[in-house]
């Protein structure tokens, strides 16, 4: 038992080793709040990480579970924790606020004043202090209802043969009034969807998202949730309150999916957490070796993770960081004087991600530069995607090698890399340094 | 007083059953504006086999029709004979018997929720009649699919089933629907036998402790009847190429090696320590099955592959947005229910079973293969109708408790309206498009009547097997087509693209070449200059308009 309780420990030793293993660069998001060196964006990271410690703590005294180190288990080894500590540090503040003012609200035991008090903080949070613009807003639009209900009235109409309908019965459904409500139910479903929580490892129906859950787990919560269910197990309402805040939390932000969904760690980690003793201690043999098994699959998911991170950390993180950090640290590495250093819109945030890197950054010139028809300026450094060159395609087809094109016109390539995804759609993803002396 | 509360039932039961009827069969000649490829092999397959009793191969009075050299198992064909005979062949008398099956469906759903809410047959009643309203039901009985007859024969098991006790015409109603299901559909093929697998073993109930080989076999006999449901499917000619299908749309061969690329270390892919291949596709086949149980997935999706067809619910997924919430609710109220019943535990089985076709398919997410599992989907929706209800009415303040039932309900009727406008008339312009080829049930009738004053029809499409379309809408002779089976692929590989036949030949449309012949018809859906074809002397030009007010199709004729 003394072993097991140090698993959560070493869980978060492995994570920060990785972390300063991996050195991913800094997010625009930690630039903004004034990240100009290494050591000011570790302790901008490490204080993410101690707020969301603090959050996962404060959920943690709310429940009453016999085993709490299991719980602590999920929810350290859960890639999307990583993700947040290392690169937003203000979702780390919002969830330390959000859970923070959940705890101290329930030394009152009134559900509602819990429930009122959270939900506004949530409320005032994503959209007023963070101005989120949710998409629940515009669905709840009764002008944009009222449009969408006249458009099916006119294109149905001019629907030759159609089946008729009188007009009565069809404005019982389309009105603007159930056009907002279905569109925001719409919307709102989009919070209870499996393949980002369970199964973003494979990647299904083409969406993308970083991994909350390892596969595994999705069956260590089918069992949880059978034995909250069936057997009326603890908890309850804890998980049914944290649920609901993580639902409202989910529609009233507009970042990415996985960052929305950041609350529903805790609930389901819960759920997994809750039962997972009463199978390893009170079942059979066979349900015991059934459990290991399962364990040992969760446990080689978060190996395999880390291994798929540190290999493909441009398919699962933001590309634009890493697109300054290569541009970046190249002019770190070989200083030299220029008189301008042109960076096209794409990469707009070239100047403020260069006080990271460098000490003078007036050379930097933001234009979005076409050098298939922009004359080259002499003691200049471009830095652009492959488009930025040869000229944009809009179906982001470029030929492989342009080297030949450049030095036709007295510049040379010092530098390039194949960014991933597109940054800027048209433009390709070779991201290239160019001089041109 | 009592009489009433007799008939009422009854009388609403059969009002249920005229109006599902009616929504289901009004209009089909209109909407889905026309058929597809599929529609359209099975509907000249059941012309060729009314007209001859052979397919369009010319082999006689098969259960499996070679078609796209996809195998469609035949009863749909078999079924719509009878209507060809009454109405022709047309789009209302190939899609009725999906139509009128989709209400079959919805009569043993309606009995299945009586038993296992044990419910009266009013309420029971209630809950059936918004279901039948879902976007799924609705589309899926307007449209002629094998998987949608084969979900009725599926859900007519599952009733038999929870009435297998009762004496020997219910055990013999399981294996006639089990059949009827296997002969209608390739999953049903997969799902039958695990259906009757798992409701005789009960693994939910199994004491594992106590459990004996003998008392698992005295268990299972009635997995021993099954492979005779199967044997005249094996005895057929074409036996061996039953699996085809399998070959075509299988997870094992698709995925292969699972892992990502980039993560594969080891030369040899089962060698690598990290990222093993068996992790990735233990997720994989995993998320085949939760794909299912998400609410997102049920509300909003249809598989992404199939855009612009028949097989798209125009807006919306399965069970719609009412429907998709209701199914969250009906999950977390009546999983303890389902659970410890007998009854219930057959509703969980009957959507394993439903499911495990889909599991070991390719798609991550594809509801036509998975159709028999949504009965049981609709029934955990019934429950959380009834339980939102029940909670809504039990409030203590009376004003509060009408007032929010009332709303409720008519959110869920109002929700029915959408769906329904939605299905007749605005999903055209989701259902046609790509992979829905228009223009031919407006210009054939016009080619037909121009055909036999020319030499050649040159079809120009981009569209593979719209020969179909021809056949179909042409009623062309079945006995010509039989006389060029020779000519087409042989089975195992994917349906040829084109096949000329009669004085049709298939060709890239080549004006500035091709107006030099003579005595010809092109069909051609490419960008035709107008102005080119009025100088050409000899020519004229028919563009045709489709309901939605698009020009798909020219024909030009050239004397």
């Amino acid at each position: 038992m003394a072993m097991i309780s140090t698993v959560p420990l070493l869980i978060l030793l492995a994570e920060v080793i990785w972390q300063i293993f991996i050195k991913y660069p800094p997010t625009l998001e930690q630039i903004n709040l004034g990240v100009s060196s290494a050591a000011a964006l570790w302790v901008v990271r490490f204080i993410s990480l101690g707020l969301l410690l603090a959050a996962s703590f404060f959920v943690s005294r709310l429940i009453s579970i016999k085993k709490g180190v299991y719980y602590w288990i999920l929810v350290l080894a859960s890639p999307v924790f990583s993700l947040v500590w290392m690169s937003y540090p203000l979702d780390a503040l919002k969830i330390f606020i959000v859970m923070g003012i959940f705890y101290f609200l329930n030394r009152y035991r009134k559900t509602w004043i819990v429930v009122t008090g959270v939900l506004i903080v949530i409320l005032t949070l994503n959209l007023s202090v963070f101005k989120q613009n949710p998409k629940i807003l515009e669905a709840l639009s009764i002008k944009k209802s009222q449009e969408e209900v006249t458009l099916r009235f006119n294109i149905e109409d001019k629907l030759n043969p159609s089946i008729e309908i009188p007009i009565q019965v069809r404005r019982i459904g389309y009105n603007k009034y159930f056009a907002a409500f279905r569109n925001s139910l719409n919307e709102s479903l989009n919070f209870f969807d499996f393949e980002t929580v369970f199964f973003e490892e494979i990647h299904p129906l083409g969406q993308k998202a970083f991994v909350i859950f390892f596969w595994p787990e999705v069956f260590l919560f089918g069992l949880g949730l059978w034995f909250l269910l069936a057997k009326q197990g603890k908890n309850g309402e804890v998980i049914l309150t944290l649920l609901f805040f993580s639902f409202i939390y989910f529609i009233t932000s507009s970042a990415s999916t996985e960052r929305r969904l950041f609350l529903t760690l805790y609930p389901l980690s819960i759920i997994m957490a809750g039962y997972l003793d009463s199978f390893l201690v009170g079942g059979s043999k066979k349900i015991k070796i059934g459990m290991t098994l399962l364990i040992f699959l969760i446990f080689y998911g978060w190996m395999t993770n880390y291994y798929d991170r540190y290999v493909r950390p441009d398919y699962w993180l933001d590309n634009r960081p890493i697109a300054y950090n290569f541009f970046l640290s190249y002019l770190k590495d070989n200083p030299g004087k220029y008189d301008q250093i042109l960076v096209p819109d794409t990469l707009y945030a070239a100047k403020e991600y260069c006080r990271f890197y460098l000490d003078d950054c007036d050379a930097f010139k933001i234009k979005n530069f076409d050098l298939s028809k922009d004359t080259v300026e002499k003691n200049s450094l471009y830095v652009g995607f492959i488009g930025n060159f040869t000229g944009p395609n809009p179906a982001n087809s470029f030929p492989p090698d342009i080297s030949n094109i450049l030095e036709n016109k007295g510049i040379k390539i010092l530098k390039k890399t194949h960014i991933l995804n597109n940054i800027a759609n048209g433009y390709g993803q070779e991201l290239l340094i160019v001089g041109a002396k | 007083m009592m009489n009433l509360k007799k008939i009422l039932p009854i009388l609403l039961t059969v009002i249920f059953i005229a109006v599902s009827l009616y929504v289901r069969l009004v209009g089909l000649e209109k909407s889905p504006l026309s058929i597809g490829f599929d529609e359209a092999s099975l509907g000249y397959n059941a012309y060729s086999l009314y007209l001859t009793g052979k397919d369009e191969y010319g082999t006689p009075f098969p259960l499996s029709l070679r078609s796209f050299n996809d195998f469609k198992p035949a009863l749909y064909a078999y079924l719509a004979i009878p209507l060809i005979h009454f109405f022709d062949l047309n789009q209302t008398s190939i899609r009725a018997p999906s139509a009128i099956l989709g209400v079959v469906s919805l009569i043993f759903l309606l009995l299945i929720f009586k038993k296992v809410s044990g419910k009266s047959l009013l309420l029971s009643l209630g809950v059936v009649a918004l279901i039948s309203f879902f976007p799924w039901r609705l589309h899926f009985s307007r449209v002629a699919f094998e998987t949608n007859i084969s979900m009725a024969f599926f859900t007519g098991a599952i009733w038999f089933l929870l009435n297998f006790k009762k004496g020997l015409i219910y055990k013999i109603g399981v294996f006639f629907f089990s059949a009827l299901a296997i002969y209608s559909y390739h999953a049903s093929r997969l799902a039958i036998p695990v259906l009757i697998f798992l409701v005789f073993l009960d693994p939910i109930s199994l004491n594992l402790k106590s459990l004996h080989v003998k008392t698992i076999f005295k268990k299972l006999w009635p997995l021993a009847i099954v492979p005779i449901l199967y044997l005249p499917l094996l005895l057929e000619t074409q036996a061996t190429l039953l699996l085809t299908r399998l070959n075509q749309t299988n997870v094992f061969s698709h995925f292969y090696p699972f892992t990502p690329s980039e993560l594969l270390f080891a030369p040899n892919v089962w060698l690598n320590l990290l990222a093993h291949p068996l992790y990735y596709l233990g997720g994989i086949l995993s998320g085949h099955v939760f794909a299912y149980l998400s609410p997102k997935n049920l509300s909003l999706l249809i598989y992404p592959g199939v855009i612009k067809s028949a097989q798209v619910i125009s807006g919306s997924g399965m069970l719609g947005f009412t429907g998709g919430v209701l199914f969250i609710v009906g999950i977390i109220t009546a999983f303890k229910k389902l659970i410890l019943s007998k009854e219930g535990r057959i509703i969980i089985y009957s959507f394993l079973a439903g499911i495990a076709p889909a599991v070991v398919a390719w798609e991550w997410y594809y509801p036509l293969r998975s159709l028999n599992a949504f009965p049981a989907i609709d029934i955990a929706a019934g429950f959380g109708l009834l339980a939102t209800l029940k909670y809504l009415w039990s409030r203590k303040n009376k004003l509060f408790a009408y007032a929010s039932s009332s709303t409720f309900i008519l959110v869920v009727i109002v929700s029915s309206f959408y769906n329904t406008a939605n299905e007749f008339n605005y999903g055209a312009w989701d259902t046609n498009g790509e992979f829905q080829p228009g223009g031919y049930k407006e210009g054939v009738p016009l080619l037909l009547s121009l055909k036999d004053k020319y030499q050649t029809v040159y079809i120009d499409s981009n569209q593979a097997q719209n020969y179909t379309m021809f056949w179909f809408y042409m009623k062309y002779p079945p006995e010509n087509i039989q006389k060029i089976a020779y000519r087409r692929n042989v089975p195992g590989v994917e349906g040829p693209a084109t096949i000329d036949f009669d004085n049709f030949v298939y060709k890239k449309f080549d004006w500035p070449n091709d107006k030099n012949k003579s005595s010809f018809i092109y069909w051609t859906s490419s960008e035709v200059k107008e102005e080119e074809i009025k100088v050409t002397p000899g020519a004229k030009l028919y563009r045709i308009k489709d309901p939605l007010g698009n020009y798909p199709v020219s024909i030009i004729t050239k004397e």
